[in-house]
């Protein structure tokens, strides 16, 4: 037998030992005698504060971990897209030209944007405190609607993406589809949210009492996530 | 199609995290109250140790929160958490760690030697609990809780040296005692 194999072997006995010895440990024992004989400790207003803001990093960090694996494998894939696209460009003559207009135009067109000053808020007073302050880089403001008890803000960038941002100030009944989707419940900043990842659209749907905030568009989950976590 | 409204209503809500808070937040402050007899110390320490307790979340299944094996790990890292904060609270100097002397025990033994026999698991807890704490927490922290050594050490505040070092000892203790039974 080889060594690594007696070491398991010696390591998984005394497991099975430190299990054993766990059920008799007086350590053990004692900490649970004074949990017992001690009334359950009425936590601070301090200390409840405090936790809050370790819940939610705590859930930051749950959530991503369980995301990690699909962040990482939608980043590959767009690298592999542009390795590609590049490729094609460099070495496909005929497209060279019409692709290389085509950014052009692109670039043009960003630089409109660029003239609104979109480091404002958009909204008006009424609503301006729901508003996320995180934008993703390069998107901007090309809509606002505003109605007494709802608004929505429409957000696009220069390669044609674009995410849309909904608050209502009364709970609906909202139904998301999700056949053949991711889904996914967390919390972000104490409010209960739900991830929907479909046809290659995020949506997140946010409660905080009576509102409810909804965000759908072509965002990474990460851009989603940030977005939301933005909302005062 | 679901109804995103009625999901949210009856979901369990409460996530890994919140659980293992909500089962220990008291085991954790007794174990700190008894050490530092201050309540609101008590409740920082309780704050620092779930601190801990997110590094290492994804080490922790979520079936066991409810089992000893859970308690313990909570019961260690609060216990350590309190001792370290009694020791920075006392202006204790905290001298430039040295890697601790492996070599105490004879050297005769070799690593072969070490190794733990089937025949020898009668007598193994007894000997764990002859350990002394530092060797016991190390032995439970990196094979009872399969926690790595980076782990361990932010746990009980040494460095991974030394974690390392006190696992190898801990173990030649074992075998010593073991020994000693034939």
């Amino acid at each position: 037998m080889s060594r690594n194999l007696d070491e398991k072997k010696s390591d998984y006995l005394l497991e099975l030992a430190l299990e054993e010895q766990l059920e008799n440990d007086e350590d053990m024992r004692h900490w649970e005698q004074l949990e017992q004989e001690n009334l359950p400790h009425e936590f601070s207003e301090q200390h409840k504060k405090r936790m809050r803001k370790i819940f939610r990093k705590a859930k930051r960090i749950e959530f991503y971990k369980e995301h990690r694996k699909r962040i990482v494998k939608i980043a590959a894939s767009f690298l592999v897209i542009i390795c590609a696209s590049v490729i094609t460009v460099t070495q496909v003559e005929a497209f060279r030209m019409p692709l290389l207009d085509f950014f052009y135009q692109v670039k043009e067109k960003s630089t409109f944007f660029g003239v609104s000053a979109d480091s404002e808020r958009k909204l008006t007073k009424n609503f301006q405190e729901y508003e996320p302050t995180y934008k993703p880089e390069g998107f901007v403001v090309t809509e606002v609607h505003e109605e007494e008890k709802k608004f929505w803000i429409k957000y696009e960038n220069e390669k044609g993406s674009i995410y849309r941002f909904y608050f209502f100030n009364e709970v609906r009944d909202v139904a998301l589809d999700t056949e053949d989707a991711m889904a996914s419940d967390v919390e972000i900043n104490g409010r209960k949210t739900s991830i929907v990842e479909k046809d290659n659209e995020t949506r997140f749907i946010m409660y905080e009492e009576n509102s409810l905030f909804f965000l759908t568009g072509m965002l990474s989950l990460k851009e989603a996530y940030k977005i939301m976590e933005s909302i005062p | 199609m679901i109804n995103f409204c009625d999901m949210i209503d009856n979901e369990k809500a409460m996530s890994k995290f919140e659980k293992i808070y909500h089962k220990y937040r008291n085991t954790m402050y007794y174990v700190a109250y008894s050490l530092t007899k201050n309540a609101y110390d008590a409740e920082d320490i309780v704050e620092d140790s779930l601190v801990k307790v997110i590094e290492m979340l994804h080490k922790i299944d979520e079936d066991t929160i409810d089992q000893q094996r859970c308690k313990n790990l909570m019961i260690t890292i609060a216990k350590n958490t309190a001792v370290d904060f009694l020791r920075k609270m006392n202006h204790e100097a905290v001298p430039l760690e040295t890697i601790e002397d492996t070599e105490f025990i004879p050297l005769e033994i070799g690593p072969e030697e070490m190794l733990i026999k089937v025949e020898d698991y009668k007598n193994l807890a007894e000997c764990i609990n002859k350990l002394g704490d530092i060797y016991k927490d190390v032995l439970y922290l990196r094979i009872f809780h399969q926690l790595s050594s980076k782990e361990a050490a932010k746990i009980l505040n040494v460095s991974e040296a030394n974690i390392n070092t006190r696992l190898k000892r801990a173990k030649r203790m074992l075998y010593q005692m073991l020994k000693e039974y034939d």
